[in-house]
């Protein structure tokens, strides 16, 4: 195919058009292009001329470039390249820059012309790229559908939070993101929302969930916007993952529970204390009253008998106090941790009870553990003496001999004490209640404050250690647990909560 | 007329102390005390302890029912004998309860007082005013 002639008007009409354009012959040469043309692809005036269209064209697609060129000569109209994909256009030093290009057949004759005009698009693309930047700096999800429900954009946010590529997510219906037991009611709710189309939260005072790609559901908060434009009616859905925060409201709500649990815990105990604080006082009262009586009728006797009632029941009282405190003080006991003899610590235990306890009893001992142990003497001794005490007091008076057996052994890590008794025992149905603060289970007039076993089990809990009970109308028998674990001594054992008796 | 007058109390001292007062405020009364609210519980159910205690065709009974005893507590009492009074009509018509406790608490009273036959909520010690007063008011 020889040159073709151009004629002057052309050229001269070319150049004053202020948009870029060229000439293509149907093989693709450049017939004439104007200034602007070549000054945006980086050419010098006139270089262009006689070259293929082809320089102008990215290395990538040249290849396939002269099949499409030849399909459009073929039925040649005025239209846009490339409709619906982003065209770029080659500067001579290799910058691709995109680019809008217009397409009109001038000549529809065998030397048939195409005018090609080209719009450097740039700049748009810039804010377009602005945009988007804006839209995935957002900190909540963003996603926009069309009026069908099918997605249009997704910010790199939601793309993150549903788990998804970037573009994956474009063209599927926003029911993607919805777990599948909502379907139905979505699409509902979406088409009701179509009619209204105001800017709300979606589903106020329901919980929602989004569905994650890999199918996981997260509850989430959904603002909705309806956004009009060109593009049709498109909602812009923002969505925060409120994981955390439900997460949150759950902790406080269970440490709330735990407070009033514990407010409660402490009421009750107020409650107990003062009663038994209380009582003793009262009845000494009512003793001291009676006295006046008694030596105004002259009854020294009587007198003398209240007389030492009141200072039994004023020491009753003062062991209470003293109990309380005791318990009070096992929270922040210094758990000085020392090697300690079993038999020594429980010949001094016997002692010092057996000195208060009007009860006798025949105790023996049998101890197979390997001694000594590591343990804290202050804790230990108050175990031991509060176990051995009750198995003094709740003595049967209908058996011949009281007994008391105290036996020891291993069991690998653990030293185990069970002190056996040939007591009153304890009713089964009380079992669970014994080591309540203040609880009073037993059928015996024996005095009590009801914190002996409480302040045995707060120790043990101190030491990393448990107890057992069995109980019937033979006796009852107290296995205690201490952990010897010598390398790290439970010194941070929780403390343990007060469970007061009702 | 003689009145049976009844005590469940625990403890022994204020057992003492009771047992004089009510003797020194109601000289013509018939004195029983019990040590559990159980062996109460069961001499009202039982014919023969409750004629030998309560009499026969039971006379006004003041039964007097400490709150706080280990294992069964004055509460626990009193919802033993509504069942018992449901059924037993004589029972019904005479005995009245006086809670005692050593703490005036408020939810106490207010449970103690939920019972029609609960009739008095009284803070120990028991003194013989406190007594004189509630027979006046209640057998005058």
């Amino acid at each position: 195919m020889g040159a073709v002639e151009i004629r002057e008007e052309y050229r001269i009409a070319l150049e004053v058009c202020p948009t870029p354009l060229m000439l293509v012959s149907r093989d693709g040469n450049i017939v004439l292009c104007n200034e602007r043309f070549a000054v945006l692809f980086g050419y010098l005036p006139g270089e262009l001329h006689g070259q293929s269209v082809d320089v102008l064209v990215p290395e990538e697609i040249r290849e396939f470039h002269p099949e499409l060129r030849q399909a459009f000569f073929e039925v040649p109209t005025s239209r846009n390249m490339g409709t619906g994909r982003d065209l770029y256009g080659m500067k001579k030093d290799g910058e691709l820059i995109p680019v809008e290009i217009g397409l009109d057949p001038v000549t529809p004759d065998e030397n048939a012309l195409v005018m090609v005009s080209v719009l450097d698009i740039r700049e748009r693309k810039m804010s377009e790229a602005k945009i988007r930047r804006a839209i995935d700096a957002a900190s909540s999800a963003m996603v926009m559908i069309d009026e069908h429900g099918k997605i249009e954009l997704v910010n790199e946010q939601a793309n993150r939070m549903f788990g998804y590529a970037d573009q994956e997510l474009i063209d599927h219906k926003i029911e993607t993101l919805v777990p599948h037991r909502y379907h139905r009611k979505h699409s509902v709710y979406r088409t009701s929302y179509q009619n209204t189309r105001n800017q709300r939260y979606m589903g106020v005072g329901r919980d929602l969930f989004g569905l994650k790609k890999d199918g996981t559901e997260f509850p989430v908060e959904i603002g909705l916007t309806p956004l009009d434009g060109a593009d049709g009616r498109l909602i812009m859905a923002t969505v925060i993952d409120i994981t955390e925060r439900k997460l949150n409201e759950k902790n406080i709500r269970e440490k709330n529970q735990e407070l009033e649990r514990l407010n409660h815990e402490l009421t009750e105990f107020a409650y107990s204390a003062s009663h038994d604080l209380k009582a003793p006082l009262s009845s000494i009262y009512g003793i001291l009253e009676l006295s006046e009586t008694d030596l105004e009728n002259g009854d020294i006797d009587e007198v003398r008998t209240n007389l030492s009632r009141a200072r039994m029941l004023a020491q009753r009282l003062s062991g209470r106090i003293e109990d309380m405190l005791t318990l009070a003080r096992a929270d922040h006991l210094d758990d000085v941790l020392e090697e300690i003899s079993i038999p020594d610590m429980v010949r001094e235990a016997s002692q010092a009870v057996q000195g208060q306890s009007s009860q006798t009893s025949q105790l023996t001992t049998e101890f197979a553990h390997s001694d000594p142990i590591h343990s804290s003497p202050t804790r230990l001794s108050a175990i031991l003496e509060n176990l051995l005490a009750n198995a003094f007091k709740y003595s049967d008076p209908e058996k011949q001999q009281n007994k008391i057996h105290i036996k020891t052994w291993d069991e690998g890590e653990v030293m185990k004490l069970a002190i056996q008794d040939n007591g009153i025992g304890i009713p089964e149905d009380h079992l669970d209640k014994i080591f309540k603060l203040f609880k009073r289970v037993a059928n015996s007039n024996e005095p009590g404050s009801g914190l002996g076993l409480a302040l045995v089990e707060k120790n043990l809990a101190h030491l990393g250690g448990s107890i057992e009970v069995v109980s019937s109308h033979e006796g009852s028998c107290f296995t205690v647990s201490l952990p010897q674990n010598r390398k790290a001594p439970a010194t941070d054992a929780p403390a343990q909560n007060l469970e007061v008796a009702k | 007329m003689t009145l049976s007058v009844v005590l469940v109390d625990d403890d022994e001292i204020d057992r003492y102390i009771t047992r004089r007062i009510v003797k020194a405020t109601v000289t013509d009364s018939r004195f029983t005390e019990y040590e559990a609210g159980d062996a109460f519980l069961q001499a009202i159910t039982d014919p023969e302890a409750r004629k030998r205690d309560l009499g026969v065709t039971p006379p006004p009974a003041l039964v007097l029912l400490d709150i706080n005893m280990p294992r069964m507590s004055g509460f626990d009492v009193l919802e033993s004998m509504k069942k018992q009074l449901e059924h037993d009509e004589d029972l019904r018509k005479s005995a009245m309860v006086m809670m005692f406790s050593s703490s005036d608490n408020a939810e106490d009273r207010q449970t103690a007082l939920s019972y029609d036959f609960v009739k008095e909520y009284v803070v120990k010690p028991l003194t013989k005013q406190k007594l004189q007063e509630l027979v006046d008011r209640n057998f005058g």
